[in-house]
């Protein structure tokens, strides 16, 4: 029986990244229709 | 003039909300893959990275295909909507592929020890992001709306005939990617609370996917009308 | 279809004619193979690592990127001289230009291989007489296959913003298959494998340049039409 590995550190960091891309496009996409709205 | 502008507002409006469910939906399957998916033994923690990395990858391959065949459709028909929506699509292509290809290292260095493998699947995903990203800038460097919607298509077409000999020359060559456990001819190999979760996670990613392919299509709409209006203005 | 063919050997007289005027995209390619190789020579500690080890991969990066220069400057003399335009206009059916176009790349390409391989075997002292048909297969098939996809992109590229950038950023993707099976084939044949197993590799490359000569003869119209 071996020793689960602790790699918490990587799972972290991949739910961060997940999270920072698909929220940063969305806020992208709002600020482009803002300006879209505008003039 | 307006009147199209107001409908590709509204259009992006509706994406944008399809998409915000999404993400309230995201944190879900964030709160089910931590505390209500069975810890992996073997791997540990970094397991758990397999509810993010697969189904971006195959909503990934799933949206480049769609801009595959949207762009055939394109040179048939010359309907500039399917153009807008190839190009929204490999926008949104883009953006998952990037987190396939974070998430995937950062599951690879815990589990085969280095970021980075010359695998068949690999290489295969990181060449597909390259053309995309080509495709982008191809779109972005072509001034001619007619121009560019063709030369896009036919670099989509092309990447889409490329996938099968990326994949055979690098499966030639060696794979160490592990083989599939869900999408496979046999039943799935993986026990049913992590299969529940990851087909979840990958129904998520369609919502996120539809509703950033929508806001971006309804953004399209917007530049064309305002180019069109900007052109009745030079006429004037 | 006589004519066709008659009108792309043609264009394709007039692009060497006019190449050999000018040796631009010849001399260039050439800088730069000789670079390549001796780079790799000096780089290569010779306690360490055998010839043999590093021959395949300086080879083909010398080729590869000797092809792209070459491809790179076609386009821009065609664009300096405005000749593109000219050419949508011509009388002659868009396969047929495709089709020249393609003859010219392949022939400068063709030349800058042919230069850099005698290069090669002078600076790596690899004698390549026992293996010249299988390696010179295995450019040609190897060659082709970018080079069609090469040529249709450049028409593209040429009429881009950035179209030094474009090109090499679209054709990348494209010369994945053919590279790699290139150097596999090459690394086989300077170890002297027996030729049973390149089989798959080649086989791999003939149908990559099926497809993508197939392709991009049918598709050039819509790259090329109003």
């Amino acid at each position: 029986m071996h020793e689960t590995p602790q790699n918490a550190g990587y799972m972290i960091a991949a739910y961060v990244v997940t999270a920072v891309v698909l929220v940063g496009y969305w806020l992208r996409l709002a600020g482009k229709i803002r300006r879209g709205t505008r003039d | 003039m307006n009147a199209d502008r107001a409908r590709g507002l509204a259009i992006a409006h509706r994406g944008q909300a399809i998409a915000a469910l999404g993400l309230v939906l995201l944190a879900g399957v964030y709160v089910l893959a931590q505390g209500f998916t069975p810890m992996e033994v073997s791997q540990g923690l970094a397991q758990k990275i397999f509810y993010l990395h697969v189904p971006a990858a195959w909503t990934s391959l799933l949206v480049f295909s769609i801009v595959g065949i949207t762009s055939a459709l394109y040179l048939w028909l010359r309907d500039e909507r399917l153009d807008l929506f190839a190009a929204s699509s490999a926008e949104v292509g883009v953006v998952f592929s990037i987190i396939m290809l974070t998430t995937g290292p950062l599951w690879a260095k815990p589990i085969w020890g280095a970021w980075w493998q010359w695998d068949a699947r690999l290489t295969l995903t990181l060449f597909l992001f390259f053309l995309f990203v080509g495709y982008l800038s191809l779109r972005a460097a072509v001034p001619d709306a007619g121009e560019r919607a063709r030369y896009s298509a036919v670099v989509a077409i092309l990447g889409f005939l490329l996938v099968p000999f990326v994949h055979l020359s690098v499966y030639l060559f060696r794979t160490i990617h592990p083989m599939p456990v869900v999408l496979k001819p046999s039943a799935p190999s993986l026990p049913g609370s992590m299969l529940r979760t990851l087909l979840i996670a990958f129904a998520v990613d369609l919502v996120l996917y539809v509703g950033f392919v929508t806001a971006r299509y309804g953004l399209g709409l917007i530049a064309h009308a305002r180019a069109a209006a900007q052109e009745d203005r030079a006429d004037a | 279809m006589a004519s066709g063919l008659r009108g792309a050997l043609a264009l394709a007289a007039r692009d060497i004619r006019a190449e050999l005027r000018s040796r631009t995209a010849l001399t260039s390619a050439l800088v730069f193979a000789a670079l390549v190789l001796v780079v790799f020579n000096f780089a290569r500690d010779p306690t360490r690592l055998g010839v043999a080890d590093l021959a395949p991969s300086a080879l083909w990066i010398t080729f590869a990127f000797g092809a792209m220069t070459t491809l790179n400057r076609a386009f821009a003399i065609e664009k300096e001289h405005g000749a593109l335009d000219l050419l949508r206009l011509a009388p002659m059916p868009r396969e047929a230009i495709y089709t020249g176009k393609l003859l010219a790349n392949l022939a400068f390409v063709g030349v800058v291989e042919a230069v850099a391989l005698p290069l090669f075997v002078l600076f790596f002292n690899r004698p390549v007489w026992h293996i010249l048909g299988p390696l010179l297969l295995v450019t040609a098939l190897a060659t082709i296959g970018f080079v069609a996809v090469g040529t249709l992109l450049s028409a593209m590229a040429v009429r881009t913003r950035f179209a030094e950038l474009m090109l090499p950023l679209l054709l990348l993707p494209f010369m994945l298959p053919p590279v790699i099976g290139a150097v596999q084939v090459t690394a086989r044949l300077f170890a002297d494998r027996p030729l049973s197993e390149l089989w798959g590799w080649l086989r791999l490359l003939a149908v990559y340049d099926v497809v993508f000569v197939t392709i991009s003869v049918l598709i050039f119209p819509a790259v090329a039409d109003e």
